[in-house]
């Protein structure tokens, strides 16, 4: 079955002022990380929240999460057709790095299991785009399960 | 003299005529490698500026993380009917109802009686309608409360419609909302299920799980600067919001301990329960 609101998102999305101002494509970010959501309930996934951004080349955006001890969570990113590389990096408390997805690639995921509870930080860099004024539409979704 | 002119005119005409000398080989530029930049911590500035839109844990998360802990029964958290007050025009506090409503229908679709689950989509609704939903909003909960009437979910399906309907689609209703809403009704979902767990792990005495359960310190400093920035004076909000404010400088305190104990764990009982009566 075709989680109704998931397709109630794309329609708000479609629809809300904030669409008005995306670029074009962003339908194509929004649509990826949906369908990852929904594949993500078969696997026993469940979503914190997404959100998404428009980045340029060398932009990024910073957001705040709050982990559980002993929680499986998996981080993904979903960019449109402007983005040629994106770059998702985990940070603890204090900024440093703990893990960092560096393929180049539009999709990137990250998947990590906290050892304690604490805000964490995740940073979406556009790294690569398919020019220096392309601006990329980048979603980003934040799912969780219990450890197996 | 006109012999060195000469001499010059000729080495002159030579030199134009004379082939360029030839230039020395250019080396083969090597493969254009595009190094990746260093990711290094993040400033302080950076940590500071991050957008708080996943900070919240779901209140699912937050009975999976007191069922890792052993503190959860069989019948899951026990969400106790809470008798609500009238909200009238108060959107702040009928945002924090709202989210509360939709912690409790969380926590309870494995093991409620259908009318229960009926009655708390209805206050959702009757929530969101007063916040400003548009149709499109309401006809997919609309949707969702008749198959439950009608028995045509699982439960399991009601849970990945309600975790969607939490996790993907209220933080885009901002739009609808307005920007104070949204956090709002997150802090009513994070205050009803703090207070549940606490009561779970006063209930059990085994506080040594509480530092795993509830320590939030970025998700109470994120409400609180959503109720600071709340203008003074509005009478709809006289009652709600010094109590709210009161409550999360407490709530602060307590969830950002490195260590919670039992002061931190009641501490954290009490200040939710607060904010909860006033509902």
């Amino acid at each position: 079955m075709i989680n109704l609101f998931l397709r109630l998102s794309l329609l708000v999305a479609l629809f809300s002022v904030a669409a008005l101002v995306r670029p074009v494509s962003a339908g194509e970010a929004d649509d990826c990380l949906r369908n990852k959501m929904l594949e993500g309930y078969a696997q026993g996934w469940s979503v914190r929240t997404s959100t998404s951004a428009s980045l340029k080349e060398g932009e990024s955006r910073v957001y705040s999460v709050t982990l559980y001890k002993g929680a499986e969570y998996q981080i993904f990113a979903c960019a449109d057709a402007q983005a040629v590389d994106v770059r998702l990096v985990l940070h603890d408390a204090d900024g440093q790095v703990l893990l960092n997805e560096d393929a180049v690639d539009r999709q990137p995921v990250l998947t990590y299991t906290a050892p304690a509870t604490a805000t964490y930080y995740v940073a979406v860099h556009a790294a690569d785009t398919v020019s220096d004024e392309a601006k990329a539409a980048i979603g980003m979704a934040v799912t969780w399960r219990q450890s197996p | 003299m006109r012999l060195t002119l000469q001499l010059v005119l000729l080495a002159a005409l030579t030199a134009c005529d004379a082939p360029p000398p030839e230039a020395p080989p250019t080396p083969t530029p090597p493969p254009v490698v595009e190094e990746k930049a260093p990711v290094g911590p993040l400033s302080v500035g950076e940590l500071a500026a991050a957008e708080p839109v996943a900070l919240v844990p779901s209140p699912l998360e937050m009975q999976a993380a007191l069922k890792r802990s052993g503190l959860l029964g069989p019948q899951g958290l026990l969400v106790k009917p809470r008798p609500l007050k009238a909200a009238g025009e108060d959107h702040d506090r009928l945002a924090v109802r709202t989210g509360v409503a939709l912690a409790d229908l969380l926590l309870i679709v494995q093991t409620a009686q259908t009318p229960e689950l009926v009655g708390l989509l209805k206050e959702i609704r009757a929530g969101l309608v007063a916040l400003g939903a548009k149709d499109d909003a309401l006809s997919a909960l609309d949707e969702l409360t008749a198959q439950v009437q009608n028995e045509a979910l699982t439960r399991d399906s009601l849970v990945q419609e309600l975790d969607a309907l939490s996790g993907g689609t209220l933080p885009e209703l901002e739009a609808q909302l307005g920007p104070r809403a949204v956090p709002l009704i997150r802090a009513g979902s994070w205050l009803e299920g703090a207070n549940l767990v606490s009561s779970s792990i006063i209930a059990g005495g085994n506080y040594d799980t509480a530092t795993d359960l509830l320590r939030h310190p970025g998700v109470v400093a994120w409400f609180q600067r959503y109720v600071e920035e709340t203008p003074a004076g509005r009478p709809d909000q006289e009652q709600l919001v010094p109590i709210l404010r009161e409550s999360l400088k407490s709530l602060a305190t307590a969830t950002a301990a490195e260590r919670l104990g039992e002061a931190e764990v009641r501490q954290i009982h009490q200040s939710t329960a607060a904010v909860l009566d006033l509902l």
